[in-house]
């Protein structure tokens, strides 16, 4: 078996479970909602609930596999152009999104973003990107620096975290349809709770899982952005120069600290932050995806437009 | 208030204790003989001037044994006092800044009864001055209000509780703020609105928030000496510049406009402008070329507008870090006891453990890393203050970046050249100055000649990497520093880095009918950008001098060569160096070799040393500030312990972890006889607590 039969085994595995823990992820959040609490309690006893997470992290380590994989293949950091980082992201998002949450934290609907999400990411990547940028290949000269790894790699786990924690607000916003003020000052006792209650609870955990994500993505993306101008002085004499991407990441580092100074300083907690966290998943994405189709600038590494 | 010694510590619990401090008898500040005072768990942080003499006493240590006093407010020192500080931006609204609990209120209130006496700038304007203490909140569950037995006490804080935390408080906040002209002669007078109720019902000080500690701004004392005004204008101007909106919008407005920078093509000529902004078809109806140019929309990020923007972030910054950060650093530190259970609020976990000692949670919060201060019945724990502290950190490393940029872009060197192999230039002529502060480093005199310029290739043709042997020569011809620089891989010397950033092949070497060899300069037919690399070409003479006869050589790398006839149509290609004729037009031409130009960008950046350090201190802040302040309160009160904790970045995980606390503290069962002499003295005197007998 040469490399890219090995490759290709592994793309499809990953493929399929993704799948899987897609499809798994919304049955589960299905039968919390509309069935019955008969087969609600014997799913729970059995602990046949919430097990799409075993799905997801299956998915999580063909990914590594086939980086790796890669690494050993081309001698250098699997992050030379747009296909090797949506690999690296869709990674990212399946780990990290699932690594800061706790077994009985791991809500069906958390998985069922982060996989569906992954899935769309990891088709795009392996079907519509043209064959020649999927194959493992040289670095530019310009990429020949140990600081590929440093700044790529940082960059690409910030917007896996930015990524999940705006995706939880999004499942907020659509949890919560309507304006809820959450106080966190809450203790909790061992008496039954509504469901009322139960719903306040989620939503708060949501927020947490949110705020979290998003402030472990933050620290990431300042560590990215700040080895990324220093790189750039390293190659280039200048470490800004106003390229688009880098003014893109930059204009996602001020919404995201937009989002933290409105939500310790004004309490914009719960709905509020939902919101800016969606816009900042906006910003995101226009920045680590949507520059593809502005096709300037020193960052078009990705660029496929003209190959299409 | 002094309580009665060892009344509070039981002796298991005194046991306890004491073991714990010999063990820990490095923390202790002072020699075991002599009845010093000394902190459970850490020492003074204020070991500053004010606070040598007085340290403040919580826990004696006295040879027959632990015991425990409390000593008077005012053996606190000044650094430790429990102020109010009081800020205002002149409307009053206190609109964004958050509160603190009610104890930061009637600690204020305290120290400026003992404070009175107009004791310097620190203590001038102890500015929340409640004019009355408000009743305690009526908490929705407390079962202990109808006076039957309560087991752990559940305290629900949601409905009425939401509204004291964050947004309903911004307008009632009004009510605790403190107008700039506190009275000099410190006389207490209660402030406008302080008594009345706040427009949500709610009593005014109650204000509060469940997140942060008061974000307060120093209101200092003026005289009314000749620079009274301009301090005071100096001083209003701070206070509006550290406003949070005011911050976040400039902010986003950067943003904006930086996005509008990615979407109008930045820096192409004015014909670009021209063709692709005309005048009778304007985008948006109204953005030809001429408007974008007026507007500068050509190099927004040069633009003086844009320039005065970031410099007007760079202000709000500092503003907001000297007026709100720091004094928020030195509050932060401070302990703050709760003296009555009616304090307890605004926090992510109340409890009510009965009968249980605050005694007992001392060493448990040490070991879990808490730094802890007693006094009598009160308890105050945190850790975690680096998480406090490091986003100070993060606004000055911003700052100092900032600073450097600007630094760099006033008073850098910058220039690009293209030179062939085998010549040289001086390093002087090709920086260009940058801003105004330029001062041309001495690198300026020395040349920089270039050896040899290759192009490493890959199997399939493309580029691998691009090399230049460079040397650096003095005026007297002699050789000072040699380098094969390539990208990525720069040479400094003198403050000076030389980049490899750019190519061009500027000559071919070939010989016709094997004649001598001569050079034929190239051009540059194609710049290549975007598409697939350059085209180089020369024109080689075939014909008599009068006739434009001849051969085109064109190339687009090192390794071959293509010719056409005179004609336009294509002869052969021939690889430079292979000594292969190709016969064009009745001549045989051998194409020898491909001399190539190095294209270098060189630069002198004095502000980079700045700018790296910002960084550094960015990059350590931000991963500080993740540091969760953890705060506990404890009170015994009652016959009962009531524990406040309140956390930054850990609410998800405090409930969990503050049970596995309570479950280990002992539970401490009244004999008989002391639960009659209980009864019996919390019936027999009113209004007094009820000391527990010995």
């Amino acid at each position: 078996m040469n490399y890219f039969e090995f490759e290709s085994v592994l793309q499809n595995g990953c493929f399929i479970s993704l799948l899987c823990a897609t499809l798994l992820s919304w049955w589960e959040i299905t039968f919390t909602n509309f069935f019955n609490k008969k087969i609600i309690y014997y799913y729970q006893k059995n602990k046949l609930f919430f097990q799409s997470r075993i799905f997801v992290w299956l998915s999580s380590l063909f990914l590594g596999t086939i980086l790796i994989a890669r690494w050993f293949i081309s001698q250098h950091a699997p992050l030379s152009n747009l296909y090797e980082s949506l690999l690296w992201l869709c990674w990212g998002i399946l780990t990290f999104g699932l690594l800061g949450n706790r077994a009985q934290v791991t809500h069906p609907s958390v998985v069922a973003s982060m996989s569906s999400s992954a899935l769309l990411i990891n088709g795009f990547a392996n079907l519509s990107l043209p064959l020649s940028m999927q194959t493992p290949s040289y670095l530019i000269p310009a990429l020949q620096s140990n600081w590929l790894l440093m700044h790529v790699s940082v960059m690409m786990f910030s917007y896996s975290c930015l990524f999940c924690g705006s995706l939880v607000s999004l499942i907020f916003l659509a949890v919560s349809q309507k304006k809820l003020k959450i106080s966190f000052s809450l203790q909790l006792g061992n008496h039954m709770l509504l469901e009322k209650e139960k719903n306040f609870l989620f939503l708060r955990t949501l927020d947490q899982i949110s705020v979290r994500s998003i402030t472990t993505g933050f620290c990431l993306l300042t560590i990215g952005i700040l080895s990324g101008a220093v790189w750039a002085n390293e190659a280039w004499g200048s470490y800004w120069s106003w390229d688009p991407k880098e003014t893109w990441a930059f204009i996602t580092w001020l919404v995201f600290a937009t989002y933290l100074h409105l939500r310790v300083f004004q309490g914009w907690e719960g709905f509020r932050s939902a919101i800016l966290a969606s816009f900042g998943l906006i910003t995101l994405w226009i920045c680590y995806f949507g520059l593809n189709w502005l096709g300037q600038g020193l960052h078009t590494y990705g660029l496929f437009i003209n190959q299409i | 208030m002094m309580a009665s010694t060892a009344s509070l510590l039981t002796p298991h619990a005194a046991k306890a204790a004491q073991s714990w401090l010999s063990q820990n008898a490095n923390l202790c500040t002072t020699s075991h003989s002599s009845p010093q005072p000394l902190f459970i768990g850490g020492s003074c942080p204020f070991r500053g001037r004010a606070s040598r003499r007085r340290n403040a006493a919580i826990v004696r240590w006295d040879s027959g044994g632990l015991k425990q006093t409390s000593s008077s407010f005012e053996d606190i020192c000044q650094g430790c006092r429990l102020q109010g500080l009081g800020f205002g931006l002149g409307s009053g609204k206190g609109r964004g800044l958050r509160r603190g609990p009610v104890a930061e209120v009637v600690g204020g209130q305290e120290g400026a009864q003992a404070g009175a006496s107009g004791r310097g700038s620190s203590n001038g304007a102890s500015g929340v001055k409640v004019a009355n203490v408000p009743p305690p909140l009526k908490i929705q569950g407390d079962r202990t209000q109808n006076g039957g037995p309560n087991q752990n006490g559940v305290k629900l804080f949601n409905g009425e509780g939401d509204g004291v935390s964050g947004s309903a408080t911004n307008g009632s906040a009004a009510n605790v703020s403190v107008s700039n002209g506190a009275p000099a002669n410190g006389a207490k007078q209660p402030l406008n609105g302080n008594a009345k109720q706040a427009p949500n019902g709610k009593p005014a000080a109650l204000v509060g928030s469940t997140t942060e500690p008061p974000n307060r701004i120093q209101a200092p004392q003026f005289g009314n000496g000749v620079l009274a005004l301009p301090q005071r204008l100096w001083r209003r101007t701070l206070r509006s510049l550290s406003s949070l909106e005011l911050a976040i919008g400039t902010l986003l407005t950067v943003a904006a406009l930086s996005a509008l920078g990615t979407v109008v093509e930045q820096n192409k000529s004015y014909q670009f402008y021209i063709n692709n902004y005309p005048e009778e078809n304007p985008s948006f109806g109204f953005l030809s070329w001429k408007v974008l140019l007026d507007l500068e929309l050509d190099h927004i990020y040069t633009s003086w507008w844009f320039l005065s923007l970031l410099a007007f972030l760079a202000a709000c910054l500092m503003a907001c870090t000297s007026t709100r950060q720091l004094p928020m650093a030195k509050v932060a530190r401070r302990w703050r006891f709760l003296k009555s259970k009616a304090q307890f609020r605004d926090m992510d976990i109340i409890e009510e453990l009965p009968r249980a000692k605050a005694a007992d949670l001392v060493p448990m919060l040490t070991t879990k890393g808490y730094e802890v201060f007693m006094k009598g019945p009160a308890v105050y724990a945190f850790r975690g203050l680096a998480g406090k502290l490091g986003p100070i950190g993060v606004h000055i490393g911003l700052i100092l970046t900032m600073a450097g940029c600007a630094y760099s872009a006033t008073a850098g060197f910058d220039g690009s050249s293209m030179t062939p192999q085998g010549q040289e230039f001086f390093i002087g002529d090709i920086l260009k100055p940058v801003g105004i502060l330029s001062r041309m480093p001495a690198a300026e005199q020395y040349r920089v000649h270039v050896n040899n310029f290759s192009i490493d290739y890959m199997p399939n043709g493309n580029v691998n990497q691009y090399y230049s042997d460079l040397s650096i020569v003095d005026l007297n011809d002699n050789e000072v520093y040699h380098k094969m620089i390539k990208v990525n891989d720069p040479l400094r010397y003198g403050g000076v880095t030389m980049y490899q950033t750019d190519w061009n092949l500027a000559s071919l070497q070939a010989r016709v009918d094997g004649g001598a060899p001569f050079r034929l300069p190239m051009a540059i037919l194609d710049d290549g950008v975007g598409k697939t690399g350059k085209l180089f070409g020369t024109f080689l003479r075939t014909g008599p001098a009068e006739e434009p006869r001849g051969v085109s050589l064109v190339a687009r790398d090192f390794l071959s060569v293509a010719i056409y006839g005179p004609d336009g149509n294509f002869v052969g290609v021939r690889r430079p160096g292979s000594n292969k004729p190709i016969t064009v037009d009745g001549k045989d031409i051998v194409i020898e070799e491909l001399i190539g130009a190095t294209g270098m960008q060189l630069k002198y950046d004095p502000g980079v040393p700045f700018v790296y350090a910002g960084f550094g201190t960015l990059i350590v802040t931000v991963i500080v500030s993740q540091v969760s302040h953890d705060q506990l309160w404890a009170l015994e009160e009652g016959g009962a312990l009531i524990v406040g904790a309140r956390s930054t970045k850990n609410k998800q995980s405090l409930p969990g972890d503050l049970d596995f606390l309570f479950d280990a503290l002992p539970e401490y069962l009244p004999s008989e006889e002391e639960g009659r002499s209980m009864e019996r003295a919390a019936s027999g005197r009113n209004g007094k607590k009820a000391s527990v007998a010995r």
